[in-house]
């Protein structure tokens, strides 16, 4: 069930409905079964797998909490070990089969074949398991969390099921955190018309992020990607650019969406995104970006790795290896390795080259902190980011490749002028119209930025403000909004991760 | 509580602006075809004694306003384009849930057509305008398969909302349909070609049949008289086995059947609007007035010429003869012109330079200009034999016909004034109408520019309502 879909549209109020007029004792039980409802409305099947994930991180739990007491602490240590191993053992291998076994197989095969060995080993062609590596991770952080002491193991099942498979937030993030998540569960926050206006009003960003923007931004992006050999040089230009904005908008849609659903129900989730494109450097970008990831590698992977305690050459690999990871976890493909070592690379060569920087700053006499030097790092930081992501966009690394030739060598600068931007999926109207949402967008970043609250403006503002505003933001999102008959709502981006 | 009830306020205030907002959006961007096509039937369907059913093929070959002017019929054309026989059907089903027709008129072309919808956008077309209920939600439910792509025909914003950028003029001045649901074609296509009867009469079933049954059976059960028709057109082998099995079902129920297919109303050469399916204007006069005729022999069908209730229609019929000659006017086509002025409502006269080469393209436009006086003009190959200028003048208010070949000259009085044609030994050709100084022609003795000029008169008034000059070459307009 899509977040966009009218099955959603109609979903939605009869939980918030019904949740609110049913005890609060067993609000919890129907946000449960609702949560799984809404996971089998996508394959009935697949909820097994949820199932087993919240299981096993469930079991580890208790065990791990059990293993805290009565043994000797090596033993304890070395038995909570083992619990954390056999939980990430047995709930990682769901996705390793599900979706890396045919990449790991088409791997060997292109090996063997390259080496002239007349094997080939069958490919398996599952179907992903929708948001598998959201609520794996999800599920693994609760074991790491409960693991390092940090909270309690969760005794009520239907509880901890909830936490893992929490409707608004199970199949695209953001990646919660136990102590976060779990505790507002046990309490969620009363209705009020505080929470249901800021509710509301998340969600209709994120719905002008998803369907106003980030849908129309996809039928040019497509057009262009989906035939690089024609549409070369500035197409390419203008295409790339352009999906740096689409996945922004199409992920942190769903995310605000996601936000905003849980804010009716009386659950505050995390900020995923804060403005990721006004970042002065790579290593800011990535602490914007998807921070629920982010914040995931870093606890989990790069800093039981060692982080950056461990010396300089450590720390290097550390990061190779936790974005190279990352690259995995957003697809199993080359193409999305190959980016994350890029975003990790990145920051290894801006940390190599800091010294020179602030030398060549200095005898330049640029102001660190002017605005114009901070503008021109956000801008060469989006570059970067954005250069990565035409890895992540393409079908194949090798394709990324081609394109970023075509991009570079084809001539064909008449197209910002002569109107052929508007062959590409988009005419000059709807051209327009996503260009002046982009610019609302970054007027919403920048507000961001400077910690600039929209909702608690709109909050201080009269009744028939507020409502006034809110129901124009639904008029926009229905009149400019790519939905309805003849529109196959694209799925999010994200839930083939 | 004071509070709580402004907050009320304020909530109902913009739920009721929202609601208003969306509405208006709603009925704007709705491009409208359904709305101009059968917003006057939905207004008052009492009014209506016959019904035309069926798909393009009908839409473009009966015009309720010849009816009118021609016999006083109350007559609707409420087929639609790309109409299969289940959509006629519920179309007839939710007609009659307003209107209680005399006489249902049927084409059965698609017979042969196993689904129910051609498609979606071709059903918007259709029933956008059919404000909803129960009759509409059947129709719905039996139409579309997919309960949620019902909703689409339920609120039609989910479709047209993403035309935001197309909105023009005519989306806030919607034109309303002056032709009582038909719609004249104007343009002449070289047709495939009739194919030859075959010996064979295969019965089949199918979807179409399962449904025609439906249309004879419902007719029937509310003393509906039901005639059914298969409308001319270049059908196929094919195609006409589903003419001829409409003949085979018409027999089983007793119901009368007119297969156009086999009867010569039509030229094709000329009455294509499109090489297959479709009729031009001049075809669907031409099958009009001889299903007019038809009708006026066979069934007791009121004349409401006069009646109170019909006051508006001989205002109603103004306006269509008014549009008919904007449509025409607007043409820029020899070929087209002529084909729209082939049309009882206007008299007109016209000139053909012998040195034109337009006498070399006899097979476009000879036809063309027989098929104005009805194949009447005898000497129109005569001039088109020897090179020579010809001269036509058509007065349908007195049946007559007057022509002129070479340096032929004429004076006589028709029913709209005189017309006084001169053709000079020099060369030079004059036409004077209605005893006025202005001269028609534009030939001189050094040779005109023009190959083919016609003057066009509004039969009910006698006005001269439009005068053209086509160019030597190409046939094209040079006004």
């Amino acid at each position: 069930m899509l977040f966009n879909s009218l099955d959603f549209l109609i979903f939605f109020p009869i939980v918030i409905g019904i949740y609110y007029l049913i005890p609060q004792k067993i609000r919890m039980y129907w946000l449960l079964a609702a949560s799984y409802y809404f996971y089998m409305c996508w394959n009935a099947k697949y909820v097994l797998l949820l199932l087993f994930s919240t299981t096993v991180t469930y079991v580890s739990g208790l065990l791990i909490e059990k293993c805290a007491g009565g043994a000797r602490e090596e033993k304890r240590q070395r038995q909570k070990k083992l619990c954390v191993a056999a939980s990430f053992f047995l709930n990682l291998s769901v996705p390793f089969v599900f979706k890396y076994l045919d990449f790991g197989i088409e791997s060997l095969n292109v090996i063997l074949n390259r080496l002239h060995i007349a094997l080939h080993a069958p490919e398996f062609d599952l179907l992903l398991p929708v948001g598998i590596s959201f609520y794996t991770f999800q599920a693994l952080g609760y074991t790491m969390d409960v693991y390092r002491g940090e909270i309690g193991a969760e005794k009520n099942f239907f509880r901890y099921a909830l936490f893992v498979s929490f409707f608004p937030q199970l199949v695209a993030g953001p990646i919660e955190r136990s102590q976060n998540l779990l505790r507002q569960l046990d309490k969620p926050s009363k209705l009020t018309f505080a929470s249901l206006r800021d509710g509301c009003l998340l969600m209709l960003w994120g719905y002008f992020l998803k369907v106003v923007l980030a849908d129309r931004i996809a039928v040019f992006v497509d057009t262009v990607y989906g035939d690089f050999e024609t549409y070369t040089g500035v197409y390419l230009i203008v295409a790339t650019l352009l999906f740096a904005v689409q996945i922004y908008c199409d992920f942190s849609g769903y995310s605000v969406i996601a936000m905003g659903a849980a804010e009716i129900l009386g659950i505050r989730l995390m900020e995923n995104f804060e403005a990721p494109y006004l970042a002065a450097s790579v290593a800011e970008f990535w602490r914007r970006w998807h921070i629920s990831l982010s914040g995931w590698f870093r606890d989990y992977l790069y800093i039981p790795l060692g982080g950056n305690r461990r010396g300089r050459l450590r720390k290097y690999g550390n990061l190779l290896i936790t974005f190279g990871v990352s690259g995995l976890w957003h697809g199993a493909d080359w193409s999305y390795v190959i980016w994350g070592l890029l975003n990790g690379a990145y920051q290894i060569i801006g940390d190599v080259l800091m010294p020179v920087k602030k030398k060549a700053a200095a005898f330049l006499e640029i102001k660190a902190d002017s605005l114009s030097h901070r503008c021109l790092r956000s801008a060469v930081t989006f570059f970067l980011v954005d250069l990565a992501w035409v890895f992540f966009r393409a079908d194949t690394a090798v394709s990324a490749l081609r394109i970023i030739k075509r991009m570079v060598t084809a001539k064909n600068h008449w197209v910002w002028f002569d109107g052929s931007l508007y062959q590409c999926g988009l005419n000059q109207k709807n051209f327009t119209l996503m260009l002046w949402g982009i610019l609302l967008l970054f007027a919403a970043d920048i507000c961001k930025y400077k910690k600039i609250k929209i909702r608690e403006i709109v909050a201080k503002q009269d009744n028939w403000a507020q409502l006034l505003t809110m129901a124009a933001a639904v008029f926009i999102i229905l009149l400019f909004g790519m939905w309805g008959a003849g529109y196959d709502a694209a799925n999010f981006i994200y839930f083939q991760f | 509580m004071k509070k709580r009830a402004i907050k009320i306020f304020w909530a109902g205030m913009t739920v009721f602006l929202f609601a208003a907002g969306l509405w208006f959006m709603t009925k704007l961007l709705n491009p409208g075809q359904a709305y101009t096509k059968n917003k006057e039937f939905l207004e008052d369907g009492e009014l209506y004694d016959i019904l035309f059913l069926g798909n393009s093929h009908m839409t473009n070959a009966v015009y309720p306003m010849e009816l009118w002017h021609d016999y006083g019929m109350a007559s609707y054309n409420l087929a639609g384009y790309g109409n299969q026989i289940p959509t006629t059907y519920w179309m007839m089903e939710y007609a009659l849930t307003s209107s209680h027709p005399q006489l249902v008129v049927m084409d059965c072309a698609h017979l042969k057509v196993e689904e129910k919808v051609q498609t979606k956008e071709l059903l918007h077309a259709q029933i956008d305008c059919l404000p909803l209920n129960q009759e509409k939600w059947r129709m719905l439910g039996d139409l579309i398969e997919d309960p949620k792509e019902r909703l689409e025909f339920v609120w039609d914003f989910a479709v047209y909302h993403d035309r935001w950028w197309d909105l023009g003029q005519d989306d806030f001045e919607k034109e309303i349909n002056l032709e009582k649901g038909a719609k004249i074609e104007a343009d002449v296509a070289k047709p495939l070609g009739l194919a030859q009867r075959p010996a064979q009469t295969a019965l089949f079933t199918s979807t179409g049949t399962e449904y025609l049954r439906r249309i004879i059976e419902e007719c029937q059960s509310r003393d509906i008289e039901l005639l059914l028709v298969y409308l001319p057109y270049s059908a196929s082998e094919e195609e006409w086995q589903e003419a001829l099995c409409a003949e085979q079902m018409a027999k089983e129920y007793g119901v009368p059947y007119l297969n156009f297919l086999d009867l010569s109303v039509v030229d094709l050469s000329i009455d294509s609007y499109d090489p297959h399916e479709h009729l031009n204007g001049s075809g669907g006069r031409k099958v009009t007035a001889y299903l007019g005729a038809y009708l006026d022999q066979h069934y007791e069908l009121a004349d409401h010429r006069g009646e109170a209730a019909y006051s508006g229609w001989d205002e109603d019929y103004r306006r269509y003869t008014d549009y008919k000659l904007q449509l025409a006017s607007s043409l820029e086509a020899l070929d087209k012109y002529l084909m729209m002025l082939a049309d009882p409502a206007f008299d007109c006269c016209v000139y053909i330079n012998g040195e034109a080469n337009v006498w070399g393209l006899e097979e476009t436009y000879l036809p063309l200009v027989a098929n104005l006086s009805g194949g009447r003009a005898e000497r129109l190959e005569e001039a088109s034999v020897s090179g020579e200028d010809y001269f036509l003048v058509l007065d349908r208010q007195k049946g007559q016909l007057y022509e002129c070949v070479g340096e032929e000259s004429l004076q006589t009085e028709c029913s709209f004034g005189q017309a006084r044609y001169e053709a000079g030994e020099d060369g030079a050709r004059t036409l004077y109408l209605q005893d006025g100084e202005e001269n028609y022609l534009h030939v001189t003795p050094q040779g005109g520019e023009a190959a083919v000029q016609i003057v066009v008169i509004d039969r009910e008034t006698g006005n001269i309502v439009d005068s053209k000059r086509f160019d030597s070459r190409l046939a094209i307009c040079t006004d």
